[in-house]
Order: C-alpha cells, then sequence, then structure tokens
C-alpha cells in the first residue's frame, strides 16, 4: 500500500518534471438521465494513464493536462458507454449524462453502476444481472445461471432444467416474468422447468420480496424479470454468433442473433439450439432404498434432452411513442432418470445404454408460444403503456404403460398433456417525472384456460378470471428521502371442470361394484385481496439504508382446490381443498448498504409471516393404497437474508463474499414445528478475481474462483430426507481478443472442480438419492458482428 | 437516521433469535423389518395359488406407528424391482389375462412404537401364475413413510 503510494508520488512528480508548459485541470461530473448524480462511474482518459471513479456526487478529476485535444471514456456496468471529446484550453469540469445499456461492454465493477442506482429507487431488495453476468457464469439453464446472486437458488431437474428459488421458495410463490408479463406454464410442478431461451435473455430484475402489488397473484416471495430492453441505434444492423460446449453433459449450444434499424423501425431476430447427453456424476452407483442403480460410464441415463428457440421483436421507436411486438417459441425436450419413474424404482426392457444422447421414456416435450404488444406513449406529460399478450403452453409427458393400482395398462406413452392458454391485458399511466409525487395508476385483466388430457390424472382442466387495480406513488421530501407505497385490489375466479377416471374401480373396500370414481368436482369459488406496500430509501453519502413493508397474495391453484387423484409421479394420494383462501404473506425488509471506492457491503435480513400458507400435509393415513397429502392452510413465520461484502485489494484484484441464509417454520397445523420443504440450506461462496490489464489483442479478460460453502439441511418436513453439507470450487476466466473491428469474447468455466459427490437440497432428483453433476468444462464464444453502423 | 438503526439491529436480532428457538420434532422415518419374526413373504419366495398365506412384518418407529398398506401386482412385464440389492430370477415377459390384484389399508392401533403386523392373504385357484409384487408401504404419525418392495412367485 505504502508502496503504491509512493510510486503514485514519483510518478506525478517526473510528470510535473517532465512538462514545464501550463496546464489546465480536468474534470467534471456525471448524471443518470435523470439528473441523478452517479458514483463510482469508471472514467478514463485515452491514450493515457489517467483515470478515475466518480465519488457519491457524481464528479471526478483526471488531473491537469497541457492545452489540447482529449478524449474521454466513461463507463459503467449497466451504463452505455460515452466517448467524449474535449479541446482543453482553460480549466474544464465537464457534465455528462449517461443512458442505462443493456449491452454492456465495461468491467464488471461491484460499486456504484446500474445495479445500485436502480437498487436504491426501490425499498425492496433488488439484484440486478446484466447479459455480461449472464454470459461469464452461462449454465445449463438459466435458473442455474442465476443461482449465484445472493438468496436466488435453483431448483434443478437434470442438467438442461431449472425453476426459480427466490428465499427458499419456488413453485407458484416466485414470478418468472418476460419484459414484465408473467410466464404462465405449469410452475406448479417440481420436475417442470422454465421455458425462456436463456441466450436472449438481455438483463434481469430480480425482487426478492413481495411484489403483488406491481404483478398481482404469485409474487409473494419475488419476480424475475427478464427483460429483452436492447434497441439498436438508427442505421445500426449487426448480430452475434455463439456457440458453446460443456463436458459433463456433453452439451452443444448454438445461438445466433441478429439486429438492424432503420429510422424509427427495428428488429431484432434470435435463434437458439441446445442439445445436450446424459449427465455424469461422480459415482458408478446410487443407492436409493437398498436397490443399486448402476451406471454406466457414472451416467445418469436418459437425462438427454435437446432445445430450439425463436425469438423476433419487430419494434417502433420516438420519441412520444413506442411499441414493440415479441414474439418467442420455445420448444424443450428432456428425458427423466430411466431407473425411477417419480419416487418408484422402474425397471424397463428400454435399452437405455444403447445411447446416451437419445432420449427414451420417461421425457417431457414442451413447446411455450408468446406474443406480447409492448406500447408506451406520452401525452401531455403523462406516460401511458399497454400491453397485451398472448401465451401457449403445451406440455406433454410421456412414461411406459404399464398398470397401476386399480388402472389398467392404457394404450399409450401420454401420462399427461396439459395444453394452457394466457390471454394478458395491462394498461398503466404515470404522471410527469418532475412532480413532486410521482403517481402511477393501471389496471390488468387475465383470462386463463388449462385443458389436461392423457392417462395420469393430476390437475383437472379449468379456466380462470382475474383482474386488478393499483395505485403507486413515489416523493422524494428531500435529498436523502425516498418514499414508495401502494395499494393494490385483486379479484378473481377459478372454473374447475369435473374429472373421472377413464377406468373402473371399486367403490370401497366392503363394495365391489365398480365405477369410474370422479376425482375432481366441479367447483368455481370466487377470491379477492387488498394487497399494499410501503417503504423508504434513505440515501447519505456512501451508505444507503432501505425498509419495506409489504403485503402479497396468490390465488389457490385449481389442483389445490380440487384435485382428489393419485400423483403416480410422487406415489400419493393427493386430497385437494375447497374451502382454501387465497395464501397471503407479510414480509418486513431492510437493507443496508454501504458503498467505497475499496470495499462495499451489504446486509438484507427480512422476517415473514404468511397467516394462511397452502401446504400440501402428507398424513399417515392411506387411501388405494397410497399415502394421503392434504391440501391445508398454516401459519408459517420465515426469516432470514443475505450478506455480501466485496474489498479490492489492487486494482485488478478483488475478493468477495457472499452469504444466505433461510429459516422457516410451521406455526400452526399438524406439522407445527416443522420447516417448509426445498428450503435452502445456509451458504456462504467466497471469491477471489483478477482483471489483469492486458494489452494488445487481449482485453477485459478476468479470472475469477468461487469457493461455495453449503451447510447440511437437517430442518426438513415429510416427505424429504436430511442432505449433508458439501463445499464446491468452480473457476472461471475469460478474455475479449481482438483483430481491427472484430472482437471474439472467450469464456472458460470448470464447476464443481473437485469433483464432489453432493446432494443439493433443492434438486429435483436429490428426492431419490442422486447426486449432482460432477466435474464439467464449459467454452463459450460469443463474437458480434457489425455488418452496418453508419449513423445518419 | 438514528431512529432507523434500532428497526434495523431489531431485525437482525429477531431473525437470529427465531432461528435459535429450535423444537423437538420427529424426524425419524419407520422401520419395516422382515428378517426377524418369521417374515414373509420374503424377496424372490415362492407362494401357491388356491391358498392364504400370512404376510408377517415387524414395524417400529421412534414416536408412534401410523398405518400400513399392501399393494400386490403382477409384474409379468417386469416393470418393477424389489428394493432388495438381490435380483431374482423372472419368467418371461407375458400378457395378463387374470392377474391377482390387492390394494389395501390397514390401521395400527394407536400409541405403538412397535407393532407386528399379520395379514391372511388368499390368491384365488384361478389367478395367473407367474412374478408378483408387494409393495409395503407403512407410515408414521407425523406422515413420514417408509416402503418396501417385494418380488415374490405364484405358480
Amino acid at each position: 500500500m505504502k508502496f503504491f503510494a509512493t510510486a503514485v508520488v514519483m510518478l506525478m512528480l517526473s510528470f510535473s518534471a517532465a512538462f514545464s508548459q501550463q496546464k489546465f485541470e480536468l474534470g467534471g461530473q456525471v448524471f443518470s438521465s435523470e439528473s441523478k448524480p452517479l458514483a463510482g462511474i469508471n472514467v478514463r482518459l485515452e491514450n493515457s494513464s489517467a483515470g478515475g471513479v466518480t465519488d457519491k456526487t457524481g464528479r471526478f478529476t483526471l488531473g491537469f493536462f497541457p492545452e489540447g485535444d482529449y478524449h474521454i471514456t466513461v463507463s459503467a456496468v449497466g451504463f452505455e458507454t460515452q466517448k467524449v471529446n474535449v479541446t482543453l484550453k482553460s480549466d474544464t469540469s465537464l457534465k455528462i449524462i449517461l443512458l442505462p445499456a443493456v449491452v454492456t461492454l465495461a468491467e464488471v465493477s461491484i460499486h456504484g453502476d446500474y445495479h445500485n442506482y436502480r437498487r436504491s429507487g426501490d425499498s425492496r431488495a433488488v439484484e440486478i444481472v446484466t447479459d455480461e453476468f449472464l454470459r461469464k457464469n452461462l449454465s445449463g439453464s438459466l435458473m442455474k445461471t442465476l443461482d449465484r446472486l445472493p438468496g436466488v437458488s435453483s431448483m434443478s431437474i437434470g442438467s438442461g432444467q431449472s425453476k426459480p428459488v427466490i428465499r427458499g421458495m419456488s413453485f407458484n410463490q416466485v414470478i418468472v416474468a418476460e419484459n414484465g408479463v408473467k410466464h404462465e406454464s405449469q410452475q406448479w410442478g417440481a420436475d417442470h422447468g422454465i421455458e425462456v431461451d436463456q441466450f436472449a435473455v438481455e438483463r434481469v430484475e430480480v425482487i426478492k420480496g413481495p411484489a403483488s402489488l406491481m404483478y398481482g397473484s404469485d409474487a409473494i416471495a419475488g419476480v424475475i424479470d427478464l427483460k429483452q430492453s436492447f434497441v439498436p441505434e438508427p442505421g445500426e444492423t449487426g448480430g452475434d454468433i455463439t456457440l458453446s460446449g460443456q463436458t459433463n453433459n456433453m452439451q452443444a449450444a448454438a445461438s445466433l442473433g441478429f439486429y438492424t434499424r432503420k429510422n424509427q423501425w427495428w428488429a431484432k431476430a434470435r435463434f437458439t439450439a441446445i442439445d445436450y447427453a446424459d449427465y455424469q456424476i461422480p459415482a458408478d452407483s446410487v443407492e436409493y432404498y437398498s436397490y443399486y442403480f448402476r451406471l454406466k460410464d457414472r451416467k445418469l441415463r436418459n437425462t438427454a434432452g435437446e432445445e430450439k428457440n425463436g425469438n423476433i421483436a419487430l419494434g417502433y421507436i420516438s420519441g412520444k411513442f413506442n411499441s414493440t411486438l415479441f414474439v418467442n417459441n420455445t420448444f424443450s425436450e428432456s428425458g427423466f432418470f430411466a431407473n425411477a419413474h417419480g419416487l418408484e424404482i422402474r425397471n424397463s426392457q428400454i435399452d437405455y445404454d444403447r445411447s446416451n444422447r437419445d432420449t427414451d421414456l420417461p421425457m417431457q416435450q414442451v413447446n411455450h408460444l408468446k406474443m406480447h404488444w409492448k406500447n408506451s406513449w406520452q401525452q401531455t406529460g403523462f406516460t401511458h403503456r399497454l400491453d397485451i399478450a398472448w401465451q401457449h403452453n403445451n406440455r406433454k409427458e410421456f412414461s411406459e404403460a404399464v398398470e397401476h393400482g386399480y388402472m389398467p395398462k392404457p394404450s399409450d406413452s401420454l401420462e399427461r398433456k396439459f395444453v394452457k392458454q394466457t390471454w394478458s391485458l395491462a394498461y398503466a399511466v404515470q404522471n410527469r417525472e418532475s412532480a413532486a409525487v410521482k403517481l402511477s395508476a393501471g389496471v390488468n385483466a387475465e383470462h386463463q384456460h388449462n385443458i389436461s388430457e392423457g392417462w395420469g390424472f393430476i390437475l383437472p382442466s379449468y379456466k380462470r378470471n382475474t383482474a386488478g387495480v393499483f395505485l403507486l406513488g413515489e416523493t422524494k421530501p428531500s435529498e436523502k428521502w425516498l418514499v414508495l407505497a401502494g395499494l393494490r385490489m385483486d379479484a378473481g375466479s377459478v372454473i374447475i371442470e369435473d374429472y373421472f377416471d377413464w377406468f373402473l374401480s371399486p367403490v370401497d373396500e366392503n363394495d365391489t361394484n365398480r365405477i369410474f370414481k370422479q376425482r375432481a368436482f366441479a367447483n368455481s369459488p370466487d377470491f379477492s385481496h387488498l394487497s399494499g406496500s410501503a417503504g423508504f430509501v434513505y440515501k447519505s453519502g456512501s451508505m444507503v439504508l432501505k425498509t419495506n413493508l409489504g403485503n402479497s397474495f396468490r390465488l389457490p391453484l385449481a389442483k389445490e382446490l380440487a384435485s382428489d387423484g393419485v400423483n403416480y409421479h410422487m406415489y400419493r394420494f393427493e386430497k385437494g381443498n375447497p374451502q382454501l383462501k387465497p395464501e397471503t404473506a407479510w414480509q418486513l425488509d431492510a437493507g443496508i448498504e454501504i458503498n467505497r471506492l475499496r470495499w462495499a457491503a451489504e446486509v438484507s435480513p427480512f422476517i415473514a409471516w404468511f397467516p394462511s400458507y397452502i401446504y400440501l400435509n402428507p398424513t399417515s393415513a392411506y387411501y388405494e393404497g397410497l399415502q394421503i397429502f392434504n391440501y391445508t392452510q398454516t401459519e408459517v413465520m420465515r426469516a432470514g437474508g443475505e450478506f455480501h461484502l466485496h474489498y479490492t485489494i489492487l486494482r485488478e484484484l478483488k475478493i468477495g463474499a457472499i452469504g444466505e441464509y433461510v429459516w422457516s417454520q410451521q406455526m400452526s397445523g399438524e406439522k407445527k414445528g416443522f420447516g417448509l420443504p426445498f428450503s435452502p440450506p445456509a451458504s456462504l461462496l467466497l471469491n477471489l478475481s483478477c482483471q489483469p490489464v492486458t494489452k494488445g489483442v487481449m482485453s477485459d479478460t478476468w479470472i475469477s474462483v468461487d469457493f461455495k460453502m453449503v451447510s447440511a439441511q437437517n430442518n426438513i418436513v415429510p416427505p424429504e430426507k436430511k442432505t449433508p453439507g458439501y463445499n464446491l470450487l468452480n473457476v472461471g476466466a475469460g478474455s475479449t481478443l481482438k483483430a481491427g473491428k472484430q472482437s471474439l469474447e472467450i469464456n472458460l468455466r470448470i464447476t464443481n472442480l473437485l469433483n464432489r459427490r453432493y446432494l443439493d437440497h433443492t434438486g429435483f432428483y436429490r428426492l431419490i438419492e442422486v447426486p449432482d453433476p460432477g466435474r464439467g468444462f464449459q467454452i463459450s464464444l460469443r463474437m458480434p458482428f457489425n455488418i452496418n453502423s453508419q449513423k445518419p | 437516521m438514528k431512529k432507523f438503526f434500532p428497526i434495523f439491529f431489531l431485525l437482525i436480532i429477531i431473525v437470529l433469535f427465531v432461528s435459535c428457538g429450535k423444537e423437538e420434532k420427529d424426524d425419524v422415518y419407520p422401520e419395516i423389518k422382515m428378517d426377524c419374526c418369521g417374515g414373509f413373504p420374503l424377496n424372490c419366495d415362492t407362494i401357491e395359488r388356491g391358498t392364504t398365506f400370512t404376510f408377517v412384518a415387524r414395524f417400529t418407529d421412534n414416536e408412534e406407528l401410523g398405518a400400513f398398506s399392501l399393494d400386490v401386482h403382477h409384474n409379468f412385464d417386469h416393470h418393477t424391482h424389489s428394493t432388495d440389492p438381490l435380483p431374482c430370477e423372472f419368467g418371461p415377459v407375458k400378457d395378463p389375462l387374470n392377474p391377482f390384484r390387492l390394494i389395501k389399508e390397514y390401521q395400527i392401533p394407536s400409541g405403538l412404537t412397535s407393532h407386528l403386523a399379520e395379514v391372511e392373504i388368499s390368491i384365488p385357484a384361478d389367478a395367473d401364475p407367474g412374478d408378483y409384487h408387494m409393495m409395503v408401504r407403512l407410515t408414521d404419525k407425523t406422515g413420514w413413510q417408509t416402503l418396501k418392495g417385494i418380488s415374490f412367485k405364484v405358480k
């Protein structure tokens, strides 16, 4: 440190000795488009070693320079990089305005970037992820990629599918949205991933807390909003080719992106294809109930799969009116581990080992088509937004036809088919940015239609109508304070259809007459809920303090209300409860962030109270030979939080730590004293990263080592099993190579370097004690191309 | 500002406090024992049709047993496997004509931590002979469930 300071002083002395001519001071201030000063922005003088980072007031000084022309680059993660040319004739103070960007070029900086800027405008815990983070942490599936964020984990179904977990909550308690529209698939299933093209995601905003206010039902634990907000510059045409390969599951992925803009009209498209084989685990066999599944080449048979995605966006952009039509289609097919169907050990005549790339039974196929027309316009200072969307989710699950219980052998392998269509309409209006109290109000309505088919019953067909209105206010009583509050009213109804078995079973033990048993009863309950949120942000110097109290809700699912049948996947008898009320939660969030030049720290605890958590309670009773699970409502308390620390040892070398912990307990009902299923254990991630300054063809070089320590999870609830603790070592490195105007971005990653055998408590296969993937090497190449970048 | 810190620390303290308040809870699975007490049928046993046999197993739990169920179904297509590490020799794959089938639930008297289950099962004389599979499912009062799969032959 002392040496460093001395070196700087020496350097300055030698500079002043060499130049005796008159010098002028060059500095300035950086603001956001809303005229807020931006801290932590990198400012660099080209062809010179001068540079710096803006302070909390957005100010920077580059030093004293002789008269002449200078080029300054201003950059930060999440902002459009700006180049400023100045002719220095006297002391100059520049005023620079940075616009938020999607395609980020700058280095990953921990403090003071768009991340913090967005976060300090929200009283809840928010995480922002850029496309660069996504590329550097690219995994087999999107939620696995986001796994590294504090408070976010994933539920993996094999190597190519995953679903999000925010602070221990998943399924229908977390919303995945695309460009603000809730992604509607079959979120309730533990073996259902999200159907999104991870290469098409440009920015991710994660809200770790109640968010019903803006998103309506289901946003109890949080929202993962996947944004595609990149708009090309006028006259610009280009794209990128991304290729990636993984050794563990022999995955090959290719994604081709293209964009163009002519005046006010723009278009972009992306096509992605992914193919992967069975994944490898660090074990020769898996033991489940004293039975050993022997594995060929340590590969988990029939976990291969593929994905084909297409995304098109057409847009019109002018100052006053912006309109975009998004059309996305994703298709995925993936196999389930062959030796178990759900929880049951299964033998088969299928020769699974003939190829590790094909998908045999059991397997799933999902196609998701989404059309979203997004509009915003300005009129007399008011901003209006109108979103119209239609989604079509077609899910098929196939398994070998075998007789079960009283069910005879079905004629085909289509066990379940769900076709879900969702129409949504949302309108919101916001008053002037300059108003003392920024108000926005909106209405939205949604209609859903879900048709169930196949020989395995789990979910009755239903229709669902919901509508909501909200009012949201935001004010800054002083420079340091930001106060936010909102209210929302929702109403909805679920119209459930009858379901009868397609086969005969005895009426009961003593009455051997055979009937087609009714498994779901027509019912159309109505619901309504008033939710709200209030909070504040206090900013003083390098410190940000936040508090938020929010109430969120979730309408009961048709399955929870009406199912009365066997879940052949989990081998249990699930009994719905038509008396269920909406699940509600109150959550108090707090956050403290300190951002200094060399270090940053953040702690964000939360406490949540669920007066009516919907819980699938395993009872001790049996029906038709299977354990009865009842849907009940219990009181639940949850608490926990995350912390985040970063310290810059040297300019290129940084250390960091991310810790997360969630505690939950049922306060009433039969499982009083127990926790909740799928609760992630406490974890601590230590990171060492280095960004060496490279010259010549290489730039933006980085090396990162993650050591993750995960504790054992002993706070379990039936039918879970305890999982032991483990630690993992992941290594990543990358660089951008430049030849002329062409650049090539290379990222390398080694996951589970020590080839540890571990069970991820939130993983799908841990139920049958299948360990998570072993060591894997991954390489991804991204080549952006610019066909035409002429500015009009 | 000064008002804020107490709220913040109070929240952290609450988080730490509630997470320490651990309650005693039952997290032990019940057990099915058949290598004792004349357990029957064992893996790969043979039973004659037209006769009545007694299913015998010892059920134990640390706190209180719940209920159990028996599910006997044919395995002519070799789709299921016992939970025993030793595989049995199966007959050839065939289509069922009149397979024997039993799905039944049984209550265990309340308050027991150990119970010797004895269930009489008669196999009709006209049932298809061949490979069969019996699934024994046992719960405790808390809702933990243990499974045991047994392969046996009917001749």
